[in-house]
């Protein structure tokens, strides 16, 4: 880290945007610092700290949640009425992708910019049709989470900070699911799954299927929701529709699974997650 | 390399200052400052060996810089019992046999320590997953896991 010229301290969010977009790039943004202190990119030699800034609020209202992206992953484990959120599917993400100390600091902001597939709750964000909150010099922003993920380098640019994440509120018949393969508790995914959807007369409606763990951000598989969607919640059409996943899916190798062992645990786990959510 | 800055912090309750070029980490800081309980393990966030508790929440100052740490309260294991006066946790560890080579136990305190704070009255289950963040390669976690337990027995009976 000895190349790091300048830490600011800014006492502003748009403070802290002028200095980001000032910076061009060679300024970074710093909420938790889990990933950027550990493997801080060589062109970087500024810091702008976001975490005095009271975006760290877990805020629920009618329309449903609103995560700042300061909040970290604990507070998210921690929320009482979150908890209850789509079948859990915000906390468990959150909870079952790090261990404790790195939960007390990785941050919903951190987890959207980052490339690294270990952060669960982006796919369950990514299932919640959540909108992410950017601010930039030209003023606040928000975009569906499935546009922020697909062109999300030209979204993220020098001067654009995520500042939170909304969640819609859904209704009580909403089912979601959360199914996780990995070495251990709490480790990166070696396939990571969340489904979404609502019964509308023992059929599938609004169907969201979303795999993590693949590459550097999680995916919506488009032909299996399109696959399900209006028909009805049985096991013969969500065998059917889990043969779409293989070819859907482009996952990398690493250390824990082979790309072939995690395109066919993928087809495993979207099976299992859909399955469970028509019990 | 940089300047060094002031960084002003408290420091295990009292006000307190560290010395740090914009580059170093908490960890490094910290161990300028001589306080030696925070460990060189990972360097990466992955072992916990340099936990600290930072306004309240324990978190690997490996991956701080020492800015993040200005103006806020940081907690050391300088700061719990001493060695004529145990705290309940190290003298819990003690009696249960949960310290080997001792590299990991200042975190584990640190976090149980956190634990307590939040929820005197933890599951196995609870334990388990405060401690969580610090890699033990000599107890295989059971006896620190008991020591914890016991600890919260002990100090819940003294209210």
């Amino acid at each position: 880290m000895r190349r790091i010229e300048q830490f600011h301290h800014p006492r502003s969010l748009e403070e802290a945007v002028a200095l980001l977009a000032q910076g061009a790039g060679r300024a970074a943004v710093l909420a938790g610092g889990t990933e950027i202190v550990a493997r801080c990119p060589e062109n970087v030699t500024a810091f702008v700290d976001i975490s005095r800034l009271g975006l760290d609020v877990i805020d629920a209202d009618s329309d449903g949640y609103r995560l700042g992206a300061c909040a970290t992953l604990q507070q998210i484990v921690d929320h009482g009425r979150l908890r209850n959120y789509l079948e859990g599917i915000i906390w468990k993400t959150a909870f079952e992708s790090a261990t404790r100390f790195i939960r007390n600091a990785a941050t919903v902001g951190g987890n959207l910019v980052s490339s690294n597939p270990q952060w669960d709750l982006v796919a369950g964000l990514l299932a919640a049709d959540a909108a992410v909150v950017m601010q930039s010099p030209d003023g606040e922003r928000r975009i569906a989470i499935d546009e922020f993920l697909s062109r999300r380098e030209e979204h993220v640019t020098p001067g654009h900070v995520v500042t939170g994440v909304e969640l819609p509120r859904y209704t009580q018949q909403t089912r979601a699911v959360f199914e996780k393969l990995a070495r251990c508790a709490h480790d990166a995914p070696v396939v990571a799954v969340v489904a979404r959807w609502t019964p509308r007369e023992g059929r599938f409606e609004d169907v969201r299927v979303v795999v993590g763990g693949m590459g550097d951000r999680p995916q919506r598989l488009r032909l299996v929701e399109a696959d399900l969607e209006g028909r009805a919640a049985s096991r013969d059409e969500i065998e059917r529709a889990t043969a779409l996943v293989a070819d859907q899916v482009h996952p990398v190798a690493d250390v824990r699974a082979s790309a072939e062992y995690r395109a066919e645990m993928a087809a495993v786990l979207v099976r299992r997650a859909l399955l469970a959510a028509i019990q | 390399m940089s300047e060094k800055n002031f960084i002003p912090v408290t420091l295990n309750g009292a006000p307190d200052t560290l010395h740090a070029a914009p580059g170093e980490t908490l960890l490094e800081a910290l161990r300028a400052h001589h306080v030696h309980s925070v460990k060189h393990g990972c360097e990466t966030g992955e072992c916990g060996a340099c936990a600290v508790i930072v306004d309240g929440v324990t978190r690997a100052s490996c991956i701080m810089l020492a800015e993040q740490a200005r103006d806020r309260a940081l907690t050391t294991l300088e700061s719990i019992g001493s060695p004529d006066a145990l705290h309940p946790l190290q003298q819990a560890f003690v009696e249960t046999g949960a310290v080997q080579c001792g590299y990991c136990t200042p975190a584990m305190i640190l976090a149980a320590h956190e634990l307590l704070a939040k929820n005197p009255t933890p599951t196995q289950s609870d334990v388990q997953d405060a401690l969580s963040g610090t890699l033990c390669r000599c107890t295989g976690y059971v006896k620190p896991v008991n020591a914890v337990l016991k600890a919260a027995e002990k100090m819940a009976g003294k209210n």
